[in-house]
């Protein structure tokens, strides 16, 4: 039985672990450019690790995924920016050709993404703590900037913890997926759940981003344009 | 005293940072006093009781769109320079609601996933996956740092009149045009991203497969939480599967 290669070392990792600070930063604290999104850090994640196709990929379907969630004020919320590293590199480095390691990916993604939600809690909660009440502060301007500052810094420290602790365990889930025996049963059923994940994400999505008012036969006008494009050849 | 346009632009530089210290006590408060220190600085040179009183005042609890919390900001300031304190604190409370809404209906609900279905489908009609990440990161980057642009600026010209300017605002209509066009790509980009994730072995099976999705993306449109939990329960139903067969 072939070993998948997995060429990951410490300059990568490292690289990825900026990368998730970077992420972790931008999806709330700095500058919210949307680096953090699904899109670019798992495309960024797969370019570092050798294929940013299988990057790209993953994160496509990652961001349909997280669409169905907005960072609306106090609600919780879960991140894709540390996330979407970790299922990317994890994607790329297992050799983006089996369905093995997408479903594991994917899966990975989605539930890092939920511990990076609740990480972000408690950061809100240690951010109390870092800053004094308001009277205590108003009388030191200074002092609130490097409060303020350093609440930042945490940010990034805990991208960096959540990428630094989960991108090797990926990597090897990742690369162990495509070790054990897929019967063509079970790839057939990873394929079908895939598929089905990607229409139920996105019916959820298109409603979200509909905002109230009823979009339901552009959204459908939308799918069958697609099923026709697919059945011509067109696209992917 | 005048307060100069470095201090401006200070102050506008630090509205990328206004979620920083994001906190449960006092939400955005303390990044709107972060964001406002620059133009308080110079309003109250001369009055240092007067600036720790606006200080104070400034870290109150506060919340809006981070994208709009230059408005909010700019305009509390030039309010500050003109009005009495309880003015000051009546109009904080007022900005939160509005700011909030309009920055979410446009940003979050629409131009986000507006680019990012443009870079999808970009990638999926065969554009290098770097260049479709970077067509959606600096369209949307476009739209965003423009936002904060026009929102610090409308915010400091405006004063105490934003909620009349925001009456008017432009912003609510282009959310409106964008969601249509948002419905249609989202509903593109599924049956596509479906086919190129799952290159193999479906064969006579890929049709039915599709009819199946198709549905099943409509009920997730009726119901989105339950479609939200459906699309966790067939991620984790692949390795059960796998190892249980």
């Amino acid at each position: 039985m072939p070993v998948p290669e997995i060429v990951a070392g410490p300059g990568e990792w490292l690289a990825l672990v900026l990368l998730g600070a970077l992420t972790a930063l931008d999806s709330v604290s700095w500058p919210q450019a949307m680096i953090s999104r699904p899109l670019v850090a798992a495309t960024l994640a797969g370019w570092i690790m050798g294929s940013p196709a299988a990057g790209f990929l993953c994160g496509a379907a990652l961001e349909l995924m997280d669409m169905l969630h907005a960072p609306y004020g106090a609600a919780r919320y879960p991140e894709p920016g540390p996330a979407s590293v970790v299922a990317g590199s994890a994607y790329a480095a297992a050799g983006a050709t089996t369905v093995g390691p997408l479903a594991a990916a994917l899966l990975l993604g989605w539930a890092l993404a939920q511990v990076g939600g609740w990480s972000v809690q408690l950061q809100r909660r240690v951010n109390e703590h870092l800053l004094p009440d308001r009277t205590n502060l108003a009388s030191r301007p200074r002092e609130i900037e490097a409060r303020h500052v350093l609440a930042m810094l945490v940010d990034g420290v805990r991208g960096a913890l959540l990428v630094g602790s989960f991108t090797v365990p990926a990597m090897l889930i990742t690369g162990l997926s495509t070790l054990g025996e897929w019967e063509p049963a079970q790839t057939a059923y990873a394929i079908t759940a895939i598929v089905l994940t990607v229409a139920v994400a996105s019916g959820a999505a298109a409603r979200r981003a509909a905002h109230g008012v009823q979009g339901w036969p552009y959204f459908m006008g939308g799918a069958l344009l697609g099923l026709v494009l697919l059945w011509l050849g067109i696209g992917p | 005293m005048t307060v100069r346009r470095r201090d401006l632009v200070a102050a506008w530089l630090r509205t990328f940072a206004v979620q920083g210290s994001w906190n449960y006590r006092t939400l955005i408060g303390t990044g709107i006093s972060f964001v406002s220190l620059p133009l308080l600085r110079r309003i109250y040179s001369d009055d240092p009781e007067a600036r720790r009183a606006a200080v104070e005042r400034s870290l109150t609890p506060f919340n809006c769109h981070p994208y709009l919390s230059g408005m909010a900001a700019a305009a509390l300031a030039r309010v500050e320079m003109n009005e009495h304190p309880d003015t000051v604190e009546r109009f904080r409370v007022a900005l939160r609601g509005p700011l909030g809404r309009l920055g979410d209906q446009l940003v979050w609900a629409e131009w986000r996933p507006f680019c990012a279905m443009v870079g999808s489908l970009l990638f999926l009609f065969g554009l290098d996956p770097l260049l479709s990440a970077a067509v959606f990161l600096v369209g949307y980057n476009l739209g965003h740092v423009w936002l904060r642009v026009w929102g610090f600026r409308t915010g400091w010209d405006a004063g105490l009149q934003l909620g009349k300017v925001l009456q008017d605002s432009w912003l609510s209509v282009v959310a409106g045009k964008l969601r249509p066009v948002n419905q249609l790509l989202i509903g593109l980009a599924g049956p596509l991203l479906a086919a190129r994730l799952t290159t193999g072995p479906l064969g006579a099976a890929a049709w039915p497969l599709m009819i199946v999705g198709g549905s099943l993306a409509l009920y997730a449109y009726r119901w989105p939480t339950h479609g939200r939990r459906l699309a966790g329960v067939f991620l984790l139903s692949i390795p059960l599967i796998w190892w249980l067969t």
